[in-house]
């Protein structure tokens, strides 16, 4: 009576997570084949992960399984494939790399918004960076003998599958033996053949293993290459191929390093995991062209996005299979990784690392769902027009510190230096126009969090934010749709920054704002006094002392930092309707797009 | 919850001192701390977030050499034959001090070049070779707790400990605080394991193994799952986020 299995975690890295991977695709693999309900839940229970199912196992129909791959040999231009029986089908990563050039190509000619018709090229293969990752390191010979290993074992493959059933269900006292002995163990019982004991641990799949001093005492410094137990790196080397997400990142002028993830499941189903996960790596793909940080940016906002739009499909088809309004990170928990840094020749494990999730995208109903979206779509828009290359590296690794902390306060310190960098922008005519957050959003963004609310939606709050705005993003020279517009009021510097240098004190805090407003007041006096002469209405907001009052008042019940923070990401928000340009993503190669993010004038409250 | 027991408070009186059977000792840390885990290699290596049984065992021994080693020149391999049983028969258990961050880090090293050392014997120097090797650091806040026993030399492991001043990688200092230490008879802290763990492989010394397996002066060889044991270890720790550069774990 299977109706479980468990997957201890024993690496500390993602090889977890692919050995949970490769083992679920063999055991939907067997259940459909063998018409039984396939559809598996993956949940992680902090140790270990379960695979759960729908109904306990037939074994006996899995006996008479004949062999399948659970991942084709790759073949590079250079892969030594002498030792693979003919009749194999390779992953060919030459031919799939072209396919998914000329799609990319294609989606770009077509400026993201691809026409489906017969002549388009088709959506390449999901895996395919992780074939090519393995001609590109040179693993794929590892990699094939991974595979071969496996294949030699073709007459017993429904004992293998039936072993690896019993086994993960044991829940085996770890100290005494592990999942993988065990099911040599039940193999050998059922076939009297033996499992491949060892085989040469990639670095790929076990990051952590890669040539070096690992000694159990410390008596020299020889350096051994690794070695690990076959079965579980054939398992890995599944989940890799199947689920893992490679990229090759741009570090430099002709410098490209790898970066690996896998998405560790929380609490979702195989079919749903697939189904985004698939959705991302085909029709969705971070970039790796603009640097580490704007990767794993994209990768967490295209994530979200993928995820979100199958919440919507599911809400219109009111499925009531399991709940979808739960935070993005109740389904999945993080991305797990592995940077692999070029050496010339070869590259080495540079960093292990893990990306947290955007908790603070909870959407409760079909409409939360369609703000969360545009949220994200216009975070995109934003990240789409910063680059490593153009000297964005400190904004964009602020940006990924929030979107991949689950905090939203970790916002802030990245909206204070974009904030600077907006104005720096708006200043220079020649600068390509820059993008803002929306107000909409900010109010998307914070409408989950009670501190937030009694903050944001003060009206004094609103006009004090408004002046902010109206004297950096709206003042100076600004493009309208009737072109270029001279407003008559000079555009205020640095208030950013001196804001959010201030807020660390109340007093200090409620000095510099004080002082901006004095400022704004006389300016504003001046200005109505010209427009009457002329009969034209001021349009600028109009700050009172009551509001001031009220924002001291704020201040004494809040955090000021957190005020200050608010204030800052307000004042430099767009109040109006964005074009239909803003939220568009900029491609791989640039576009230029002679849009403005601002234009239109903002009226009175 | 995992909680601490509550020591018997019924009889005020104290117990006979060799009733005693566990002692705790308390350390503040006051460096980063790392450790690498014992399946990681010198290239890439995550860090264990506590130090583990093995590697205070060897601070233990260290420490040991270091104070009395002097008195038993004529004896040395007699003395610390016994001396290392009691200690390698220790059970130990860590309870993490409340907050941890982990801290990624890559940086560039020089390491032994193998390949060029074999290549070319009449080298007068070591040929080395640059490269970026990975480590994580971890930061604590709060006190490190360590309980072991069984065990009826309770006063000499107090003493060993209170000599102890780094644990893991050398420079990871820790403070030990002797008002906190306390012995008592049973273990003081127990897991509820049916809460969420973070999961720590705790490396132990093997049951049979001996001074000179793990002494790296010595020619015996140690074998992994023998002499140095690689056992599942829980600890009752939360990861509450996580980014491209940290990890930040809350104790339960």
């Amino acid at each position: 009576m299977i109706k479980n299995l468990f997957v201890t975690k024993k690496y500390g890295n993602y090889a977890d997570t692919f050995l949970l991977l490769g083992l679920v695709q063999l055991v939907e693999y067997a259940l459909r084949k063998t018409n039984q309900k396939s559809d598996v839940g993956l949940v992680d229970e902090g140790t270990r992960y379960r695979i759960s199912l729908k109904q306990a196992v037939n074994l006996e129909a899995i006996t008479k399984l004949d062999y399948t791959n659970p991942f084709p040999p790759v073949k590079g231009q250079k892969t030594d494939t002498s030792k693979i029986p003919q009749e194999t089908d390779f992953f060919d990563t030459a031919k799939e790399s072209e396919k998914r050039k000329l799609y990319k190509d294609y989606v770009f000619q077509q400026r993201g918004k691809p026409q489906w018709n017969e002549d388009a090229p088709k959506p390449p293969h999901a895996s395919t960076q992780n074939g090519v990752i393995l001609t590109s390191m040179r693993h794929d010979r590892n990699h094939n003998e991974l595979w071969q290993l496996g294949w030699q074992l073709k007459d017993h493959y429904g004992a293998l599958l039936v072993a690896l059933f019993q086994a993960f269900s044991e829940e085996i006292n770890f100290e005494l033996n592990t999942e993988t002995n065990r099911c040599q163990e039940l193999f050998t019982q059922a076939t009297n053949c033996k499992l491949p004991e060892v085989a040469s641990a990639v670095k790929i799949y076990l990051p952590t293993s890669v040539q070096g001093v690992n000694r159990v005492k410390a008596d020299t410094n020889k350096v051994d290459s690794q070695k690990a137990d076959w079965l579980s790196l054939w398992l890995i080397a599944g989940g890799l191929f199947s689920f893992g997400i490679a990229e090759r990142i741009k570090i430099a002028d002709r410098v490209f390093d790898w970066r690996v993830v896998v998405l560790e499941p929380q609490d979702i189903q195989l079919s749903k995991y697939k189904e985004v996960l698939d959705q991302l790596r085909k029709y969705n793909p971070p970039s790796g062209g603009h640097g580490v940080a704007r990767f794993d940016a994209e990768l967490i906002l295209r994530f979200c996005q993928e995820l979100l739009n199958n919440h919507a499909s599911q809400a219109d088809a009111e499925s009531d299979e399991f709940d979808i309004w739960e935070p993005i990170n109740h389904f999945v928990k993080s991305f797990l990784g592995t940077h692999f840094g070029s050496k010339g020749q070869v590259y080495g494990v540079k960093e292990v690392f893990s990306l947290g999730l955007p908790g603070w995208i909870r959407p409760d109903n079909s409409q939360e769902l369609a703000d969360y979206q545009s949220v994200v779509q216009e975070h995109l828009s934003v990240i789409s027009t910063l680059s490593a290359e153009e000297g964005h590296g400190e904004l964009l690794a602020a940006y990924r510190d929030f979107i991949t902390g689950t905090s939203l306060r970790q916002f802030f310190p990245f909206q204070v230096s974009y904030a600077d960098y907006v104005i720096k922008q708006l200043a220079d005519s020649k600068a390509r126009p820059v993008r803002l957050f929306s107000v909409t959003g900010l109010n998307t963004m914070t409408k989950k969090d009670s501190d937030f609310i009694k903050i944001i939606q003060d009206p004094s709050f609103l006009r004090i934010a408004k002046a902010i705005n109206q004297a950096t993003v709206y003042a100076g020279k600004v493009q309208t749709k009737q072109g270029p517009k001279e407003l008559g009021w000079q555009r205020t510097y640095g208030l950013a920054q001196r804001l959010s240098s201030q807020s660390g004190s109340k007093n200090d805090f409620l000095k510099e704002i004080t002082d901006f407003l004095a400022k704004y007041e006389a300016e504003n006096l001046r200005l109505s006094e010209q427009l009457q002469k002329e009969g034209k209405p001021l349009k600028r907001v109009w700050t009172t002392k009551e509001d001031l009052d009220r924002l001291v008042e704020l201040v004494n019940n809040n955090d000021t930092v957190l005020v200050a923070n608010l204030l800052i990401a307000y004042g430099y928000a767009r109040w109006n309707k964005p074009k239909e340009n803003d939220l568009e993503t900029d491609d791989e190669q640039d576009i230029n797009l002679d849009d403005t993010a601002i234009s239109g004038e903002s009226s009175d409250d | 919850m995992p909680k601490r027991l509550n020591k018997s408070h019924t009889t005020q009186q104290e117990l006979p001192v060799n009733a005693k059977q566990w002692l705790t000792v308390t350390y503040q840390p006051v460096s980063l701390f790392s450790l690498k885990r014992s399946d990681a290699t010198s290239m890439a290596a995550r860090s264990n977030l506590v130090p583990t049984p093995y590697a205070i065992k060897m601070a233990l021994l260290k420490v040991l050499l270091e104070s009395q080693g002097g008195q038993h020149q004529s004896d040395l391999d007699q003395w610390i034959k016994s001396q290392f049983i009691w200690i390698r028969d220790l059970s130990i258990h860590i309870w993490p001090p409340e907050k941890l961050v982990v801290n990624r880090n890559g940086y560039k090293l020089r390491y032994y070049d193998q390949t060029a050392d074999k290549a070319d014997k009449s080298r007068s120097t070591l040929p080395m070779q640059d490269g970026f090797v990975f480590r994580e650091w971890v930061y604590m806040q709060g006190h490190l707790q360590i309980c072991c026993g069984p065990s009826d030399r309770l006063t000499q492991l107090e003493q060993l400990f209170s000599l102890i001043n780094y644990f893991g990688k050398r420079g990871c200092f820790f403070q030990y605080l002797p008002q906190y230490s306390q012995q008592t008879l049973d273990l003081l802290f127990q897991h509820n394991s049916t809460i969420g763990f973070t999961v720590q492989p705790m490396d132990d010394l093997g049951e049979k193994t001996t001074f000179s397996r793990i002494n790296p002066y010595s020619t015996d060889k140690a074998q992994l799952d023998k002499d140095r044991v690689i056992k599942p270890g829980f600890l009752p720790v939360q990861l509450t986020s996580s980014s491209a550069r940290y990890d930040i774990y809350q104790r339960y």
